[in-house]
């Protein structure tokens, strides 16, 4: 069993390539980091001691302290859940609604796909961030706002190269082949289309989630999403007042946060949807493991013959 | 399988296109029709229609009795048509799906059927009325095949099928573990028949060879225990050594099962060593239509001629202009 | 040097490997030992299933190998060794000396580009043939292939012109530079059996006419015997056996060509099997250390596993076989008669 785990590991990193290995583990860390916030967090992140504010890295405060003296070490370990929390659910809500009609676009072709795809054209000419703005304007500031609005901006980001992928699928011999068995449009899509366009789809939502953590903390910095008193990534970054006495600390510190996660998401997004740093490398390997089945073919078909 | 005035219109200017015009033909239970034709025949176009990814224009086809003409309408229907109709396309691939092992393809197909007789023996056992015992059209390829005739229709029309495991032999079989064991059982029969080991069984397709990926799309269309298999060049593509051992393969399957065979092809060759009857196809058209030795010992008709006097066969020299 | 001064192509014990610089193991051999000859006039049929090197073989002989192959042995155009010619040598030899038919001619023609501008463009730009004189020429030579309306045909598009009258138009314009030699690769191989036995006829005509070398590649046996004097069966990468193609049918010798003549099914009669050879083609860099058709032969013995097979003169061709007395120590006949 350990062995098999190992195997799998192993073929992982292979096809992550050493830059998606470390983008895969660092973002690993950064999730167990969200979710064990309380074993993780040296302190209260909401802890104020007026006394220490300002104070610079030390025993008691690994990175410092902020301005009203809360421990920035405890408040990028909390902060990492909020600021997961906004890109989680636009990617969800984005895949959720783009992925099934992109799949719907892609089998029936013709006007519904000609529909959806306009559609997608259209949304995907909406500045998001715009969008987020509005629905601020309009709902008041908050996660809740800037999230709906991002979902919505970001669905044809997703949607339009799944139903690329899709429709690729779409007219390969073996859609023919299950539909001549009676198997239904959801199962020859879900089981089938799906499970083979999955790498471009996850690779592709790496990448929007990305975006979209860099988003909310845009918005989280201009003050319109998540607010101030609580842990984030973005609301940390706008503490202008701390550059202005000289403390770099508490920006910098989730500002690298935000960049590592983002260009590791990117880079893992890449590589799970297929791109391969040396595809010369991928057939010479794919060669060789052909050359190690066969053998046990020629004696079967010998016997068959 | 009946086919009468088979007609299609691609919509075009002009009134369109007719890539297929009025074909008619017959293919008796366990019988080898060929369909020959150059490119633009339309042949490609009657399998799809057959097989109802294209839509007829004009025309009826049925096979055994039922009609086929229409598209079909609700799973238990599909499923039916999928049990009298199955085809092997030409390109090994990409007819497969490419994170499916052979195993798992066949094993999709086999529940998928087996769920559907399972639900069509409890909706049967429900109205009892209904005799079992009528006409049955499937029963007439399994009499080729002599000791299973005459028997349910679901079951395995295969001799060497313990026909006694079959899930739909007993109306209660709903979830009985004798149902995945017969299956188990049935598939890997079905692997052996078309002769793959048990370590290509579990291969992706990207790690088999052409001759080897057809094996498996055959095994996926035989899971259905169809009544007609449309081969759609389904040779062609395979290199010489490999093409004779799938030939030879086919020739086994339809002597042992009592398959009927549509088989479209360019190659006069493959068509002579696989058929019995045939109808060459121009332009749409039935040019000329009978048994194979008669039309290529004898063709009647100078486009029958001409192609197979294009074929290069030993001591043949090409034409001199 | 060179053997047989009349030769139009020589290529003698061709081995071509290609390097992998990410993997440390040895460079994978794609041909192994091709010797081969071709008299100006001559067609030399190659015949083989994937990977058999058939298309490497014509490819090292224009010498459009990939950058990391490593080329052993000669091949000489004329006298002149391909494998060192310069710049200036090599593109005379390529434009002038040797012109090549693919199988896929749409893939080969510029789709944007008028059939009058892809004929007559080498011709105007390499030879300084005004274009007045070339298009006269290109007229012609689309006359001698067979095309009707040439003036038509040179005004249109690649697209309005079906795979068989686009295969001509290939086959023209490499006689618009009036080779020596023509290396045809599956050039009727996408074609209708109709379409096919036409350019067929016309390479054949003008290879007579014209006294034009031909290598004809093809998969398909009967073709080549139809088409070429000589016929060359390669597998992984050798030549494994090369004999006269009019009699070929009656004396092959080796299993792998005794192999493909029962895999073909026959127009005129229904076998009840086919004689069809298990496994499947293996490239050259699958090979193991003896004979690489072994391990699909039904004749195979342990010497077949371990030393490679030497050609040797049999029933008048070059055959590379152990075991050659043993397998046609029976009557010819009595064996075929099992085999039907």
């Amino acid at each position: 069993m350990r062995i098999h785990i190992l195997g799998r590991i192993a073929r992982a990193r292979a096809s992550l390539g050493p830059a998606g290995t470390v983008a895969a583990v660092f973002l690993l860390l950064v999730l167990l980091m969200a979710v064990l916030a309380p074993l993780v967090a040296p302190q209260d992140p909401n802890l104020q001691s007026l006394l220490d504010a300002y104070s610079g890295p030390s025993g008691a405060h690994l990175l410092g302290t902020d301005g009203l003296g809360r421990d920035i070490a405890s408040r990028l370990v909390y902060g990492s859940r909020t600021s997961l929390l906004g890109p989680t659910l636009v990617v969800a809500v984005a895949l959720g609604v783009g992925v099934p009609l992109a799949l719907l676009a892609a089998w029936y072709g013709g006007w519904v796909n000609a529909v959806v795809a306009r559609v997608f054209d259209l949304v995907y000419a909406l500045p998001g961030l715009l969008l987020a703005v509005l629905a601020v304007a309009l709902f008041g500031p908050g996660l809740m706002p800037a999230v709906v609005a991002l979902s919505i901006a970001y669905i044809p980001f997703l949607a339009r190269i799944v139903l690329a992928a899709a429709r690729q699928q779409r007219v390969s011999p073996y859609v023919d082949a299950l539909a001549v068995q009676g198997f239904g449009v959801v199962r020859i899509t879900v089981r089938h289309i799906l499970r083979n366009i999955g790498p471009v789809v996850l690779g592709q939502a790496a990448i929007a989630f990305g975006y979209a953590l860099l988003d909310l903390a845009s918005l989280s910095y201009l003050g319109l999403a998540v607010q101030a008193p609580t842990a984030d990534w973005g609301v940390m970054v706008s503490d202008s007042n701390a550059l202005l006495q000289g403390y770099w600390l508490p920006v910098l510190a989730p500002g690298v946060l935000i960049v590592c996660c983002v260009l590791s998401l990117t880079v893992l997004g890449a590589r799970i949807s297929g791109e391969r740093p040396q595809p010369y490398l991928r057939t010479r390997r794919r060669a060789r493991t052909t050359a190690r089945t066969q053998p046990a073919a020629v004696d079967q078909n010998g016997a068959a013959a | 399988m009946s086919v009468r005035d088979l007609t299609k219109i691609f919509p075009g200017r002009g009134g369109g296109h007719k890539a297929v015009d009025a074909v008619s033909f017959e293919l008796e239970p366990g019988g080898a029709l060929g369909i020959v034709g150059e490119s633009g025949s339309g042949k490609t176009t009657i399998a799809r229609m057959l097989i109802g990814l294209e839509s007829a224009t004009a025309g009826s086809m049925s096979v055994l009795g039922r009609d086929r003409s229409r598209p079909a309408r609700g799973a238990a229907e599909r499923r039916a048509r999928a049990r009298e109709l199955q085809i092997v396309f030409q390109d090994p691939y990409t007819s497969l799906d490419p994170s499916q092992s052979a195993r798992a393809a066949v094993d999709e197909v086999l529940r998928h059927h087996a769920a559907g007789a399972a639900r069509a023996a409890r909706a049967d056992a429900s109205t009892r009325s209904r005799s079992r015992s009528g006409p049955d059209p499937r029963s007439a390829p399994t009499k080729a095949t002599g000791p299973t005739s005459g028997s349910d229709p679901a079951i395995d029309t295969r001799p060497d099928a313990d026909s006694n495991t079959r899930p739909v032999t007993s109306p209660s079989t709903n979830a009985d573990p004798r149902d995945a064991r017969a299956r188990q059982t049935r598939l890997e029969e079905l692997l052996d028949q078309v002769g793959l080991t048990e370590r290509q069984s579990h291969a992706r397709p990207r790690d088999l060879s052409g001759g080897q990926r057809q094996r498996v799309a055959i095994a996926r269309a035989l899971a259905a225990d169809p009544a007609v298999l449309i081969l759609d060049e389904a040779v062609s593509a395979l290199d010489v050594s490999i093409q004779a051992q799938i030939l030879n393969l086919l020739v086994d399957i339809r002597a042992r099962t009592g398959i009927a065979y549509i088989l479209i092809s360019h190659d006069l060759a493959v068509v002579r060593q696989l058929c019995d009857s045939a109808l060459v196809l121009r332009s749409g058209r039935v040019i000329e239509q009978g048994s194979c030795a008669d039309i290529l010992d004898n063709p009647a008709e100078d486009y029958t001629r001409a192609l197979r006097a294009a074929v290069p066969v030993p001591g043949w020299r090409p034409p001199q202009h | 040097m060179s053997a047989d001064t009349r030769a139009l192509l020589e290529i003698e014990n061709l081995t071509v490997r290609l390097a992998d610089p990410a993997a440390d193991d040895a460079p994978k051999p794609l041909l192994e030992g091709i010797s081969l000859s071709l008299a100006p006039g001559e067609a030399l049929g190659l015949v083989g299933e994937s990977g058999s090197g058939k298309s490497m073989t014509i490819r090292a002989a224009t010498r459009l190998l990939p950058p990391r192959a490593s080329v052993e042995g000669a091949i000489r155009f004329e006298g002149t060794d391909v494998t060192r010619m310069s710049g200036p040598a090599l593109r005379a030899y390529r434009d002038t000396g040797v012109g090549m038919v693919f199988q896929d001619p749409r893939a080969h023609i510029n789709p944007t580009r008028r059939i009058g501008a892809f004929l007559t463009e080498a011709l105007v730009r390499n030879r300084g043939v005004g274009r007045r004189e070339a298009t006269a020429r290109a007229a012609a030579v689309l006359g001698e292939v067979g095309i009707d309306d040439p003036a038509r045909r040179l005004r249109q598009y690649p697209h309005e012109l079906s795979g068989g009258m686009l295969q001509r138009v290939m086959i023209a314009s490499v006689l618009l530079a009036e080779p020596r030699l023509i290396l045809a690769d599956e050039p009727t191989t996408a074609l209708d059996v109709t379409i096919q036995s036409e350019v067929v006829g016309i390479l054949d005509r003008l290879r007579r006419d014209r006294g034009i070398g031909m290598v004809f590649i093809t998969h398909d046996l009967d073709l080549a015997l139809a088409v070429c004097g000589r016929v060359a069966v390669m597998y992984a990468g050798r030549i494994v056996e090369l004999r006269d193609a009019k009699d070929l049918h009656e004396r092959a010798a080796h299993p792998y060509t005794l192999g493909l003549l029962g895999s073909r099914p026959s127009i005129d009669v229904r076998s009840a099997r086919l004689t069809a050879i298990p496994g499947r083609p293996r490239g050259a860099f699958e090979s193991g250390p003896g004979c690489a058709f072994a391990d699909r032969c039904a004749h195979a013995q342990d010497v077949c596993r371990t030393t490679p097979p030497e050609p040797v003169r049999f029933r008048d061709g070059d055959v590379r076989c152990h075991l050659l007395d043993q397998i046609h120590s029976v009557p010819t006949a009595a064996r075929e008669g099992g085999a039907a």
